[in-house]
């Protein structure tokens, strides 16, 4: 594959989609292994832009407590 | 909608992060910075923790796989529940995401349930593997906490018992409906031979239409009752290799939302001749021999591993596989994928007689001590 991913990812360096569940060896997602190039730097943007907040988004009443902080390690 | 990370740690690079779907990200500092993680300090020679590390709860099996890489019996040992506590603290103080259980069979342990709502509680994600004998919905239910439960199945056409031995198709699909039925997300396991590849997209198809999630396919490796001479008329042919790099990429197109088909690490040498830049790989966490690194294993006795398969004394092989990956030989050492890939899998170039080295079977490998091509 000649082409290269846009930048655009913000900071997002790595996509490994899990967890898959065998107890032998490490497994990897077959279409992650075949992306475009194009296809790739959407993923990636849209993992980048989904970890931003989103302050305009309106409270919704019956929305539940948000989730706290993740545990830092 | 935003996604918050679950859970995170704070590496040289910057930091890893889960998000609720079990999706981990590698992010740099800035971005890290930004979701307010605490900052840490690393010293020189600084080695994370793995990813995702497995661990042996009891070496009883009531099946008797011809190929079992554990060497599993009716009459082994289970792994004694304090210890296995201990070592779930262990992990998860040490960064640890993912935790897989298996054995022998993991279902024999009547306290396999509470083990995952106890990796659970402390900010694991436990999965396991399973061949689905006795499984009963009440067991199933108590499988809840389980990120996904993968039972074993090597394929339709008559590949299940070409590879173990004896017919357990009947097993693996019962447990597969009991388990959906039950709401626990289901994948399944499939070792490949040279009996059974053939059947793969047939195999493809029906695991989809049993409501599994994934499909994991595995490497036949030669260890424990499979390290023998009949590994050499088990392992893929190299027209099977190629054959099936061409049907992973066939295949990938339909995969995605709802189902996934993953390859193994040991797998990433044999397919390498249909797959992309090793940059495209390592951005989407394409991962080949990690032991030593992403991954790691606690073996029976307590004792940490590079995988799975490593069975050298202490931590002898955790620093074999990194001092290979470190300053592997050639044709590894200026292969394009070398930084995905990490030279194969260790445990068959052992078993063909060729020590701590190069997959001997990876195409590449085998064209380059063949004086035809450069890796």
């Amino acid at each position: 594959m000649s082409e290269a991913l846009e930048d655009t990812t913000d900071g997002v360096l790595v996509v490994r989609r899990g967890p898959g569940a065998n107890c032998s060896s490490i497994g990897s997602a077959v279409e992650m292994l075949f992306l475009s190039a194009t296809l790739g730097t959407a993923i990636l943007a849209a993992v980048a832009a989904s970890l931003d907040p989103k302050p305009d988004e309106p409270d919704e009443p019956d929305e539940p407590a948000p989730a706290p902080p993740p545990e830092a390690l | 909608m935003s996604s918050l990370p679950t859970r995170a740690r704070r590496e040289p690079f910057g930091a890893w992060i889960r998000l609720g779907d079990d999706t981990l990200v590698a992010l740099d500092h800035r971005r890290a910075d930004r979701l307010g993680l605490p900052p840490a300090t690393f010293p020189p020679g600084h080695v994370s923790a793995p990813l995702e590390v497995h661990v042996a709860v009891t070496a009883r099996c009531p099946v008797d796989c011809s190929g079992c890489y554990q060497s599993a019996t009716t009459d082994g040992a289970h792994v004694p529940l304090t210890q296995l506590r201990k070592t779930l603290r262990e992990l998860h103080a040490s960064g640890v995401f993912t935790v897989a259980f298996g054995g022998g069979e993991p279902l024999l342990r009547d306290d396999l349930g509470e083990l995952a709502d106890e990796a659970r509680s402390l900010g694991l994600t436990p999965v396991v593997t399973t061949s689905g004998y006795g499984l009963t919905p009440a067991r199933a239910r108590a499988l809840r906490s389980f990120a996904q439960v993968n039972v074993s199945h090597d394929g339709v056409l008559g590949g299940y018992e070409a590879v173990r031995g004896f017919d357990g198709v009947a097993v693996a699909e019962r447990a597969i409906a009991t388990l959906r039925a039950q709401g626990v997300a289901v994948g399944v396991n499939h070792v490949l031979t040279r009996q059974n590849v053939d059947g793969l997209s047939a195999t493809v198809d029906h695991v989809r239409s049993l409501g599994a999630r994934e499909l994991q396919l595995l490497r036949y490796k030669p260890a424990g009752r499979a390290a023998s001479l009949d590994y050499l008329a088990r392992r893929l042919t190299p027209a099977q290799c190629d054959a099936l790099g061409e049907t992973l990429r066939s295949l990938s197109p339909t995969l995605g939302e709802g189902f996934s088909v993953r390859v193994d690490c040991a797998l990433v040498p044999l397919v390498s001749k249909a797959l992309p830049e090793a940059a495209m790989l390592e951005r989407f966490g394409v991962f080949g021999c990690e032991a030593g690194g992403h991954l790691g294993s606690v073996r029976r006795d307590g004792s940490a591993g590079g995988c799975s398969f490593d069975d050298a004394p202490g931590d002898e092989g955790i620093a074999a596989f990194r001092a290979f990956v470190a300053a592997p030989p050639e044709p590894c050492a200026s292969c394009p994928l070398r930084r995905v890939c990490r030279g194969g899998c260790k445990v068959v170039s052992r078993h063909l007689g060729h020590g701590f080295s190069s997959d001997p079977e990876c195409p590449r490998v085998i064209a380059f001590h063949a004086g035809s091509a450069s890796p």
